[in-house]
């Protein structure tokens, strides 16, 4: 099997504060990955590094088979293009419609064809975009039982509604990998499992590689191939779900 | 704290040669002026002619004042651009770069309106032309430093989700940066047109076209009664383009809320 991301005993801190201290993993193509540990373990802070939006002191992290060290700008945005990411904090623009939100999903990968300047200005919003875009991100938005919002504007939005448009504007992406922080922490029960179960299908039917975040111990585990707990920085359990020690588990969050 | 402030008051006021008997004694010009002045519309001595020389020359205030305001909005959001920290590139080279154009702003914002204006007036002559310009340099100061905060100020975490895409910084400063700024991006640009209209009413005494010329050559003739005239105008367009823009703002934040 190929692998999609790798980190090799990578370490992070901010100023003097280490946060990671050496983590190593490996994900395959196809794979899902949870992460669980509690606040302030760091996963955050892991998924951020992943995507080099901080700077990790030692280790490696490959995405694609690309060490992403050592990309310049525009090889970094072509990798990025293919990761799907949705924040904790959703990262929504909030003068914007949902609809100019989920089209923004695009821009990464106009940038990778050519005349990509005129047709990346027609993106910035919703009614500057072409009908294929604007079509594909009511397609996503519908995916996220969504569609009826898509003229409201971002500001306007719940919580878990904001949620579900970051993670409509990570499908726009038509990504290969999904980094999903906490995906289902301001969702309601049903929509929570809706949304982690369109992410695991996408993973069983598109090859989708997904990793999440989760303080939901039973999405940790249903939903997900594998499972990782943090504490304090470092990796304590890495096991294929099946196997999953529950006792174990518990003493990690103790 | 409170002593120093009182301290460096009085000191300031003995600088200023501040002097309550000087001022009533010079009453009696005052005076002069001010029965003079009144009534300012008397038929022997305003003609609709000249009147109709003042309403032109009024309108060119305005259109001089509109203009420039525009060119310098279009320019100093450009340059906000490059002045703001961390927008465009994020490198250590064009940390340069950014300083010298915050430093170009502040040159354009630093340097009086009136010296602009006489330096437009060696350059280009007499007329409306150098008035717009200098209108054009003004707003430019103005709108570079406020447009460039106003984007530094935005919270950055939707761009960011944006560069996390692989999005190009030029798409995420149009399509997350700019849209979240916009309020104050009108607020802005409507403070600095009524800037613009208070100052080129005085752009004409240098003769950078406008009001202000035909109201400074009555004030040489001692033509006290026309010079309210054209101080009226001036005070009615003023409160006009005041009270306009304030209910525009007023709308943008509704908006907002
Ligand atoms: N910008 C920052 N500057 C300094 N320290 C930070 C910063 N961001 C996070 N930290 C610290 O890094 C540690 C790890 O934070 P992180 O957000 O990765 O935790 P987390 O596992 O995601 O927690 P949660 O479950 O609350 O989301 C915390 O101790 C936090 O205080
Ligand atoms: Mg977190």
């Amino acid at each position: 099997m190929v692998a999609i991301v790798t980190a090799e005993d990578i370490a992070m801190s901010y100023g003097s504060t280490s946060i990671l201290k050496g983590v190593s993993f490996a994900l395959e193509a196809g794979e899902s990955l949870s992460l669980i540990g509690s606040n302030g373990a760091g996963k955050s802070t892991l998924i951020r590094c992943l995507l080099r939006l901080e700077p990790i002191t030692t280790g490696r992290i490959s995405l694609f088979g690309r060490e992403i060290q050592n990309l310049k700008p525009s090889e970094l945005r072509s990798t990025r293009c293919r990761v799907g990411v949705v924040f904790q904090r959703h990262n929504l623009v909030p003068r914007l419609s949902v609809l100019s939100n989920v089209v923004h999903g695009a821009l990464g990968r106009n940038t990778q064809t050519f005349g990509s300047m005129i047709s990346g200005i027609t993106l910035w919003s919703h009614i500057t975009a072409g009908s294929a875009h604007r079509e594909r991100a009511m397609e996503c938005l519908e995916r996220v039982n969504l569609a009826d919002l898509a003229h409201r504007r971002a500001d306007s939005l719940s919580g878990g509604q904001s949620q579900r448009v970051a993670i409509a504007r990570a499908l726009m992406q038509d990504p290969d990998l999904i980094i999903a922080d906490e995906p289902a922490a301001s969702l309601d029960p049903i929509a929570g499992e809706e949304v982690m179960g369109l992410f695991s299908e996408l993973c069983r039917e598109a090859g989708v590689s997904l990793i999440f975040s989760t303080h939901n111990i039973s999405h940790a585990v249903d939903f997900a191939d594998r499972m990782m707990a943090m504490k304090s920085g470092r990796m304590s359990i890495d096991c294929p779900t099946g196997s999953v020690d529950l006792k174990a588990l518990k003493a990690e969050y103790a | 704290m409170i002593i120093l402030f009182i301290l460096v008051s009085a000191w300031c006021f003995d600088g200023s040669g501040f002097s309550i008997a000087q001022l009533l004694g010079s009453s009696e010009y005052l005076l002069r002026f001010l029965r003079e002045a009144f009534p300012p519309i008397d038929e022997h001595r305003l003609t609709f002619e000249q009147f109709h020389r003042y309403w032109l020359a009024l309108i060119e205030t305005f259109q001089m004042a509109f203009a420039g305001t525009l060119l310098g909005l279009v320019i100093g959001f450009i340059l906000a651009l490059f002045a703001s920290r961390g927008l465009m590139f994020e490198s250590r080279r064009s940390n340069l770069l950014q300083w010298s154009v915050k430093m170009l702003i502040s040159l354009f914002r630093t340097v009086p309106d009136l010296v602009w204006a006489i330096i437009f007036v060696m350059v280009v002559g007499l007329g409306a032309f150098a008035g717009t310009l200098t209108i054009m340099v003004d707003t430019i100061g103005f709108c570079g430093r406020f447009f460039a905060e106003e984007m530094e100020d935005v919270d950055r975490s939707s761009a960011e989700a944006l560069s996390a895409s692989g999005a190009r910084r030029f798409d995420i400063v149009f399509a997350a940066v700019v849209p979240a700024a916009t309020p104050g991006l009108i607020t802005t640009s409507l403070f600095a047109f009524e800037k613009a209209i208070r100052s080129s009413v005085v752009l004409g005494l240098v003769g950078a076209g406008g009001i202000g010329l035909e109201l400074q050559s009555l004030m040489n003739w001692m033509a006290y009664d026309r010079a309210m005239v054209i101080i009226g105008m001036i005070f009615a367009l003023v409160l006009v383009v005041e009270q306009l823009s304030s209910y525009l703002r007023k709308l943008v934040m509704k908006n907002e809320r």
